[in-house]
């Protein structure tokens, strides 16, 4: 990582985001330029006249664009006021599956068509006077474009499931510049919404009309160029052949002409853009709210409430009846899907980092930025100790308890590991999602905690210093540590997370306890 | 032509009443003027350089500086041209806007030339009165644009302030005003004998002579002659908005104060029909801050005639040559036309009759064709003139 | 003579111009005034200095030092530098009684506070 900034910040734009690859084509930077000077064009960022001309020093495109570690902490901040927090998931208040009343709106999304009819609820009842979203381009339907909506039925185009990226945050700045809309609802992929919160965090001044963001989940988009040598060259398909991609374990491509081909995930996971081999953001954890497919479920999506005005409107929407909802607890399995899919991919980004910092490939600075603490932050984290931050009433569960009760019991709390403890409170291991992913689904109701417990703890004491904790879990690669007594190993005084140190990180001052959910 | 035996009169070029200097040199026969010779230039500011070091949107500005009261006509010229070069164009919404402020801005002129008319004659109460009225108009202009001259409402590619729906009843209903005042000068214009006398067969400009010396605008129009560009070569929303071409058969000063006081009203109507029909939406499109190599030409009606601009881009951020024709370069050479064969003391208000927006009384240079002897008079001495005649009718 | 009657109806009214200075008539909201700077919200890029028609602002330094100094005798009030400010930093005001008897008077400074 480049320890000085360019004065003007295409320079470093295109030298570490553009120039090796990790363009995502969002159009944030095209939105922010004071100056007008970058345009979303044919496939590309074109840089159609020197910035220079006009200012000799700019920050704005580098620090706003969503792949540079610029403001990542800030970003944090518009979500983490939420009372809970958890692993893959985020910062968050409620979790919980809904789907929309209305049949025709559920039979036109993926899913539970969620986003489509809280938009709708928000433009008719004016919380909103226009939408961001996507929809499919005529010609080639798998590829999709923004979509600016300013009355409900426009919305009735838009797509929650896509494949490749539209350039939203370019549209953003389009409705408040040319139709100067006020209330503007955001819909985008996690990087997408990463890149909309950062402009929030820069405090840049079309910001002023945004009024929600909604997230969705993503794996990962393709790009468009090798997805379709793929498809040619292994299964014949030309592109004007697509009609839809669908994601269902499997990749299935409907062909217009009815045939049905499956693509498994390793195969086609090479053509993925490369900055998505690399995001560890599966829910989009900055949005207000974040909706994703409830898999096995096919008509109920999960969403995930994160902050107050995402509160306020799924609640009108609740209230006046567009949506219905269920508790999450009532389909354990299909919380264990979704974290999975989150945990799964974090895996492949860790694996796809490391293997590029081997061969000295460049990464996006926002991958490593967490990885590699600033030193007014390292030296903050040596001050404190691990008393100051940890959480005191842990939840743990006993050795007789079966995973499928473990399951229920993680579908309630959200916490992905649970410290075992014997009848006199004594460590005797630790059970993580992980654990639980190994066993078959039909055998959760026999096996027991103990049999897949890990006896192997990685603990620290209640005065060690926050960084070597931090040091502990990047050496473990775990994303909890165990706090015990210096004197007597085995008893339990508390449990830090990962997530604590990085909310720790954005609120040094505040001191939390906190309570459990 | 020799200007062997002449009186010289000469004109100073500080005039009050009007609005920047101007050099007339006139060769007179006792009190009749047989030949005009004018000389302009006094105010030449290097404007046109001025564009070529500025940027696009900083000449914007300096666009609406080049006159104080036809402000809007130019930025409107301006933004048309750049907008033609860049090939965007402006949305509806600001299309209309832009419809609505120039016509405002005509509304404006036309009142305060109204005014200096009459005071050119003498008439001071009527001067008053105009002007006690106008101040309607800029308190609107203030209302929408945050300044009673020099709007800057025009911005490449749009608009750059709404008119939101709490000023609207505030412009109606000082339209309403307007309406009900113009009306009734044009009753006190028509019937008071002073104005009718020192107006009425008063620099004459028939209509064949109008046309081959390329008047234009009110000038024109008061010689029956129906040119207007609103209509020929429709910009803005004007191809949208229904409005009449006011002419006049008269030929003279008094068809000009008709023809003025008839376009306010046409302007009062097209402002109403304007705020009922607009529509809504984007209020300006962005565009790039360089423009490609290429050419542009663009008119407008300004509230003195046809404005002309012309810009030449070379790629940069910068014009590289930009030519400003203003309408009353045009309407000199009917000036000259029209002041021959009339009495010296007639010259303020036949000179005012082409709302000079260049031209004011600089040291006018009387000479006298019998005894080639120059006298050069000075303001007062030559207002003196000017009342006397007054006096005597 | 029509405007007889006008101007004898007009010797029992009010004057129509207001006594300035004793007299004031406030500007409608959105009238251009002076523009001042929120310093905790410039960065410190020089757009505005850079699109100001006139000149009429200068920064010295670049940055989170930047300090903008603001020539009001040079100014148009046009608004353009409010306009090309990526973080809304200026504002324009309503006041437009400039005129003073000294040079200095007529040049703002505005630095951040640390």
């Amino acid at each position: 990582m480049k320890a000085s900034r360019d004065l003007i910040a295409y320079n470093d734009l295109r030298r570490i985001i553009i120039d090796p690859g990790f363009c995502n084509l969002c159009g944030a930077c095209e939105s922010a330029c004071p100056v007008h000077a970058l345009k979303i064009e044919n496939g590309r960022l074109n840089y159609t006249h020197d910035c220079t001309d006009f200012m000799e020093f700019c920050p704005i495109c580098y620090d706003i664009c969503p792949f540079t570690e610029a403001l990542l902490l800030e970003t944090l901040g518009f979500v983490a006021n939420a009372p809970n927090r958890a692993e893959s998931i985020g910062y968050y208040r409620k979790i919980l599956l809904a789907q929309a009343v209305d049949e025709k709106l559920r039979d036109l999304s993926h899913s539970g068509g969620v986003v489509t009819a809280l938009l709708m609820h928000a433009i008719k009842t004016g919380f909103i006077d226009s939408a961001i979203t996507s929809e499919r381009e005529k010609e080639t339907p798998i590829m999709v474009r923004p979509l600016l909506s300013l009355v409900p039925d426009d919305l009735l185009s838009a797509v929650d499931c896509e494949y490749f990226s539209s350039s939203v945050a370019m549209a953003f700045g389009r409705a408040v510049h040319e139709y100067g809309k006020a209330k503007i609802a955001f819909v985008g992929t996690p990087c997408q919404v990463r890149a909309i919160r950062k402009l929030e965090a820069w405090e840049h001044k079309i910001m002023n009309s945004l009024r929600i963001v909604i997230g969705l989940t993503c794996l990962w988009s393709f790009s468009f160029p090798k997805l379709t040598q793929f498809l040619k060259e292994s299964y014949g398909i030309e592109v004007s052949d697509i009609l839809r991609i669908d994601m269902d374990g499997k990749y299935k491509v409907s062909l217009k002409n009815g045939k049905l081909i499956a693509v498994s995930i390793p195969e086609i996971r090479d053509h993925t853009l490369s900055v998505c081999r690399m995001c560890e953001d599966f829910t989009s954890e900055l949005a207000d709210i974040s909706v994703g497919g409830a898999h096995p479920l096919r008509d109920w999506s999960l969403v995930i409430i994160r902050t107050e005005i995402g509160e306020e409107i799924f609640e009108e929407a609740v209230k006046a009846g567009v949506i219905r909802t269920r508790k999450i607890e009532e389909k354990p399995n299909v919380y264990a899907h979704f974290v999975r899919m989150g945990l799964l991919k974090r895996k492949y980004a860790i694996e796809e980092i490391e293997r590029r910092k081997k061969r000295g490939e460049p990464v996006p600075p926002v991958s490593i930025r967490l990885l590699e603490l600033l030193p007014r932050e390292i030296s903050l984290l040596s001050s404190l100790k691990a008393e100051h931050i940890m959480t005191k009433n842990v939840m743990t569960v006993t050795p007789e308890t079966t995973l499928e009760e473990l399951l229920t019991i993680m579908t309630r709390h959200h916490h992905m590991g649970y410290p075992v403890v014997d009848d006199e409170g004594k460590i005797l291991g630790i059970v993580t999602f992980e654990d639980i992913s190994k066993v078959p689904a039909s055998r959760r109701g026999e096996v027991l905690v103990k049999e897949v417990a890990r006896k192997k703890l990685v603990t620290a004491y209640p005065d060690s210093s926050v960084m070597e904790i931090y040091e502990k879990m990047s050496q473990y690669k775990i994303g909890r540590i165990l706090i015990v007594d210096r004197k007597d190993h085995r008893k339990l005084l508390g449990i830090i997370t990962k997530t604590d140190i990085v909310h720790m990180l954005r609120w040094p001052m505040k001191k939390f306890d906190k309570t459990p959910t | 032509m020799s200007y062997g035996s002449t009186i010289k009169v000469p004109f100073g070029p500080q005039h009050p009443a009007l609005k920047e200097p101007e050099h007339f040199l006139f060769k007179i026969d006792g009190d009749i003027i047989v030949n005009v010779k004018p000389r302009i230039g006094y105010n030449h500011r290097g404007i046109e350089k001025a564009f070529e070091r500025r940027t696009y949107i900083q000449n914007i500005y300096l666009a609406e500086r080049i006159c104080g009261i036809c402000s809007d006509a130019h930025t409107t010229c301006y933004v048309q041209a750049i907008e033609d070069l860049l090939g965007v164009e402006a949305p509806p919404r600001a299309r209309y806007i832009r419809v609505i402020v120039a016509e405002l801005e005509r509304i404006h002129s036309h009142s305060l030339w109204l005014g200096i008319a009459a005071h050119e004659i003498g008439f001071d109460t009527l001067f008053m009165h105009l002007w006690r009225d106008r101040e309607a108009v800029m308190d609107i202009l203030e209302l929408i644009s945050g300044n009673r001259v020099h709007y800057a409402m025009n911005t490449i590619g749009g608009v750059r302030r709404d008119i939101v729906s709490e000023t609207i009843p505030k412009v109606i209903g000082s339209l309403d005003f307007l309406e009900k005042r113009t009306k009734y000068y044009m009753k006190v214009l028509r019937s008071e004998p002073t104005v009718l006398k020192r107006t009425v067969d008063i620099g004459v400009l028939k209509p064949e002579d109008a046309v081959e010396l390329c008047a234009v605008g009110p000038t024109l129009r008061a010689s029956g002659v129906k040119n207007d560009v609103r209509r020929d070569d429709p910009y803005a929303a004007y191809d949208e908005i229904p409005f009449n071409i006011v002419t006049d058969d008269g030929c003279d000063v008094f068809s000009r104060i008709l023809v003025r006081c008839g376009e306010i009203l046409e302007s009062i109507n097209m402002i109403r029909y304007a705020l009922d029909h607009m529509p809504s939406g984007m209020l300006r499109v962005r565009v790039p801050m360089v423009v490609k190599p290429g050419e542009a030409v663009s008119r407008v009606e300004a509230p003195r005639g046809e404005l002309i601009h012309y810009v030449k881009s070379n790629g940069s951020t910068r014009p590289e040559r930009y030519k400003v024709r203003s309408p009353t370069l045009a309407n000199i050479p009917a000036l000259c036309k029209m002041l021959i064969g009339q009495h010296v003391a007639d010259i303020p208000i036949i000179l005012a009759g082409i709302d000079p927006c260049f031209a004011c009384m600089d040291r006018l240079v009387f000479v006298d064709v019998k005894t080639n002897k120059k006298k050069a008079l000075d303001f007062e001495s030559f207002r003196k003139i000017v009342r006397k005649r007054h006096e005597l009718l | 003579m029509a405007i007889i009657v006008e101007a004898i109806k007009h010797l029992f009214k009010r004057p129509a111009t207001l006594r300035y200075p004793f007299e004031k008539e406030a500007p409608p909201k959105g009238f251009r005034g002076r523009p001042i700077w929120d310093m905790h919200r410039c960065v410190g890029c020089g757009l505005c200095s850079r699109m100001c028609p006139s000149g009429a602002i200068e920064m010295i330094g670049r940055g989170h030092e930047a300090r903008i100094k603001h020539y009001v005798d040079r100014c148009l009030f046009c608004g353009q530098c409010s306009e090309s400010c990526p973080r809304n930093a200026i504002r324009l005001m309503n006041d437009f009684e400039h005129a003073s008897y000294s040079r200095d008077s007529m040049i703002y400074e505005y630095k951040r506070e640390s």
